[in-house]
């Protein structure tokens, strides 16, 4: 529990994808409209007194400072309290956690979340050299490193030690497409094959373009508020018990070991530690699968299965919907797609309606405890949500 | 009297070739080279700066001369980067030599290699420097479809100091003509007046005469450039002198620029015949200018040299710059020339900073040690060989001018601990992309990273572990590479 208790009383977002219709305003109006739809008559968005905004990569390509007020303004949500956060990609958890703070300190009753990217006004090529330019020193980042040489790096050495093979990776692109494909909102839908994935285009090697979440416009909000009031909003609120948040090194040379993780498994140790569970009790998880081997990365480093085991698990089906735990049932990165700023909250969404039951097709029977695990660029941070059904 | 003399010697040919062939596939018809077969190539990311350290390095390394030994680097080069900046101080900044080290930067003749190594020895002569670096690089291009197109890449360094096993005696220079080759204000080629016989009879073989007969005494062989192989048995027939017996490897690597002379000394050297020779550098129409230089031992050398790989006429032309595809967009970074990129700088001479607490070593140098967290941290140079720690071949990657795929990873530096120190991040290069394996021993080399503005960024790739080219067998007394 989160102070006195924090819960989560509507979620929306727009659909991912390359939204060439829809600027930035466009997209965080609409999640914002669609959070409140969600909430119904009981939801009045006069009823918000302060908001968090997660973008990360407003400066490298609107070239425009986002502030509080990039939300405020297409919201006309102005003269309240709007805070940034940037964290790389983990910011949109970050800020939920940081919002979460705010209501557990007393100070508000309710709050906003909202994440948004816009990535696709400049081509995917330059917006993969955006999101470089924010990963890490400007100099020292060997040059021409680019976003999936970061996870990888990991895979050279996992695969060097023989703990998992290029197939394993395919198999998490096509479970991911497979949950994806029933998720309106996701960007991917099409199902692939492992031989499609084996057989799409070299992209950092041994990644291909289906190892590769696609480049994504979209935008995701959460409403928060004290446990206590959440009936006023909803009959079915659901608390977010527990945060946890980690940092690690921002350079690869800096990394004491490849093939795991410290960042990730740190947040997660906090979080499991805040909810008083174990691994083995999440029913359900929203998974960080920016790169096909990040999902088997995170496996283990959650926890979810013993060191060097994480092709196995997945081989043994736990991570597929109707699994012992099934993970990213939204399609994950990998297929709903990725708005850098928005993806932590749109996995907190996720987990939402998974928890409410509201996930239609690819609904988690009984998922009681959902957890979201939203990594920062090379593993330099990571912050792990936890919710229950109330 | 204090003599002044040549302490070692380190040569590097960078490993790209253009067949000769190649060029006449494309233009039948046009006379290349004499007796060149193929032309030593700079790849994309080297120029005459990175290819001057990796000479210097090699001499450094095989006459155990540190940077802080150098009073004075002299550079000369026809095809520095830069109309205005000194390449000197560009080499002298990878070396990590002394900021007080003397610099002088001779460009614009092919003459400037020899000059530099006579300026050299009258500063050691004088008792004005105990050590000094000569630090001589080319790599030309005459204009497409020319006679002079093909022209090699390839640099040399010399330590000049004082009781050296090879001492320089009498030097000459002379005038002689008017010019046929030359390169205009603001063109990236060489032209040429197209009469090689009037070139070599009438201007190269009068002003090599004319200054090896102001030397005294006359010397018993000649190392001559720059001059492909059949115009350098003209000279030598003519002025009844041996040559260096350097022509097969000539045939090979082809027209060094200012490099040419001192490249083919270089093998006589390090024989230590005990005989007087000449080194002469000759420019039509400019005339030449000679030194002598008697060994009585086998001066230290060492050569660089990669295994060599053909390219064809299409990369050629991309390397130079004649064939350009889109630039990428850049990453917003700071300009090159800004005071952020200046502070970060250290890194030129690949500076590190060590814990006096625990020991980890850091590249780039940090100020806190990012094993144990100790403040107390020196700088110091970082070692240059290491291994692969994890590596990826990316093919979706915004580097200009490198064609994609380019390789980058980690590399653990060789003898160094720390959990999280004693590595570095660094791009591949000159490397089989296929053969690099998790293990794999590396040495990190001075490259160009990219220009920006026009000014280029220099840095430290990865590269293989060099393998001792096969030298011919007329200078196989020089050292192997490391």
């Amino acid at each position: 529990m989160i102070g006195p208790g924090v819960s989560i009383v509507a979620a929306g977002m727009v659909r991912f994808g390359e939204r060439f219709d829809a600027g930035y305003e466009d997209l965080a109006v609409g999640a914002w409209r669609a959070a409140l739809a969600s909430g119904g008559d009981r939801l009045d968005g006069e009823r918000v007194e302060a908001a968090w905004l997660s973008t990360a990569l407003g400066g490298l390509i609107r070239r425009e400072a986002v502030t509080g007020a990039s939300l405020a303004d297409p919201l006309r949500f102005y003269p309240r309290p709007v805070t940034r956060i940037e964290n790389a990609c983990a910011g949109g958890s970050d800020a939920v956690r940081n919002a979460a703070f705010a209501v557990a300190s007393g100070v508000y009753d309710v709050v906003l979340v909202l994440g948004v990217e816009k990535m696709r006004d400049v081509p995917t090529r330059a917006s993969l050299i955006a999101q470089r330019g924010t990963m890490s020193h400007l100099w020292w980042h060997p040059r021409g490193a680019t976003s999936p040489y970061l996870f990888a790096q990991h895979a050279t050495v996992m695969m060097d030690e023989g703990l998992i093979t290029r197939e394993d990776m395919a198999l998490v692109s096509v479970k991911n497409h497979d949950h994806g494909a029933l998720n309106p909102n996701a960007f991917m839908r099409k199902p692939v094959t492992v031989e499609q994935v084996l057989a799409s285009a070299p992209v950092c090697e041994p990644l291909s373009v289906l190892d590769c979440c696609p480049t994504t416009d979209g935008a995701a909000a959460v409403v928060l508020c004290r446990s206590d009031l959440a009936q006023q909003f909803t009959d079915a609120p659901v608390e977010l018990v527990a945060t946890g948040l980690a940092t690690d090194t921002m350079y690869s040379h800096t990394k004491p070991v490849f093939g795991r993780q410290p960042a990730p498994t740190r947040a997660a140790a906090d979080a499991y530690r805040m909810a008083g569970i174990d691994p083995g009790d999440v029913d359900v998880a929203e998974l960080h699968d920016c790169f096909t081997v990040a999902e088997l990365l995170a496996y283990e480093d959650l926890g979810f299965c013993e060191r060097g085991k994480a092709a196995a698990w997945l081989r043994a089906g736990n991570a597929a919907i109707g699994g012992a735990l099934p993970c990213n049932p939204s399609g994950g990165l990998l297929s709903k797609g990725h708005p850098i700023g928005a993806t932590g909250v749109a996995q907190l969404c996720e987990i939402f309606w998974q928890l409410r039951g509201e996930a239609a097709d690819r609904q988690v029977d009984g998922a009681r405890i959902g957890l979201t695990h939203n990594v920062g660029g090379n593993g330099q941070v990571c912050c792990v949500n936890i919710a229950r059904r109330s | 009297m204090t003599t002044a003399g040549i302490q070692g010697i380190g040569t590097y040919v960078p490993p790209g070739r253009l067949p000769v062939s190649e060029l006449r596939r494309h233009w039948p018809g046009v006379a290349g080279p004499g007796g060149v077969t193929s032309v030593s190539v700079a790849g994309f990311d080297e120029d005459v700066v990175t290819m001057g350290v990796e000479a210097s390095d090699a001499v450094m390394a095989v006459t155990g001369i540190e940077a802080g030994d150098i009073d004075l680097l002299l550079m000369a080069t026809c095809s520095s980067p830069y109309a205005e900046h000194s390449a000197a101080a560009e080499v002298a900044r990878a070396l990590g030599l002394a900021p007080t080290a003397g610099l002088v930067d001779l460009a614009g003749s092919v003459l400037g290699g020899v000059q530099a190594v006579i300026a050299a020895a009258d500063a050691v002569r004088a008792g004005r420097v105990g050590r000094a670096l000569v630090v001589v690089s080319d790599c030309r291009r005459g204009r497409p479809g020319t006679a002079v197109e093909a022209l090699g890449a390839g640099s040399v360094a010399l330590v000049v100091s004082r009781d050296a096993p090879a001492v320089i005696g009498a030097t000459s220079s002379w005038r002689h003509g008017v010019p046929t080759r030359w390169r205009p204000d603001g063109a990236n080629a060489l032209h040429h007046y197209d009469d090689t016989r009037y070139e070599l009879l009438g201007l190269v073989v009068p002003a090599v005469s004319a200054a090896l007969d102001a030397l005294d005494p006359r010397p018993a062989f000649t190392a001559v450039g720059p001059l492909d192989p059949r115009s350098r048995s003209t000279v030598h027939r003519a002025v009844g002198l041996d040559g260096d017996g350097s022509a097969a490897e000539m045939a090979v690597i082809g027209d060094l620029g200012s490099a040419g002379p001192l490249f083919a000394l270089a093998g006589h050297l390090s024989s230590g015949s005990g005989e007087t020779g000449a080194c002469v550098a000759v420019e039509p129409g400019s005339g030449a200018a000679a030194f002598a230089v008697h060994a009585t031992v086998a001066v230290p050398a060492v050569d660089r040299r990669p295994a060599s790989a053909n390219i064809d006429y299409i990369e050629y032309l991309q390397r130079a710059g004649v064939l350009e595809g889109p630039v990428p967009p850049a990453p917003i970074v700071p300009h090159a020339a800004s005071p952020g990129a200046a502070r970060d700088d250290a890194g030129g001479s690949l500076a590190g900073s060590r814990c006096v607490a625990c020991g980890s070593l850091h590249v780039p140098p940090r100020r806190v040690c990012a094993d144990c967290g100790g403040l107390d941290l020196a700088l110091e140079r970082a070692p240059r060989e290491g291994r692969v720690v994890t590596f990826n071949v990316q093919h979706v990657v915004a580097v200009h001018p490198e064609p994609a795929p380019v390789a980058v990873g980690v590399v653990r530096l060789e003898g160094e601990g720390g959990e999280r120190g004693g590595q570095v991040s660094a791009m591949f290069c000159d490397s089989d992309l296929g053969a690099l394996v998790v293990g794999a021993p590396v040495e990190l080399v001075y490259r160009r990273l990219g220009t920006e503005d026009g000014l280029v960024k220099y840095g430290w790739k990865a590269r293989a572990v060099v393998v001792a080219g096969t030298r011919p067998p007329a200078a196989a007394g020089m050292g192997a590479g490391r």
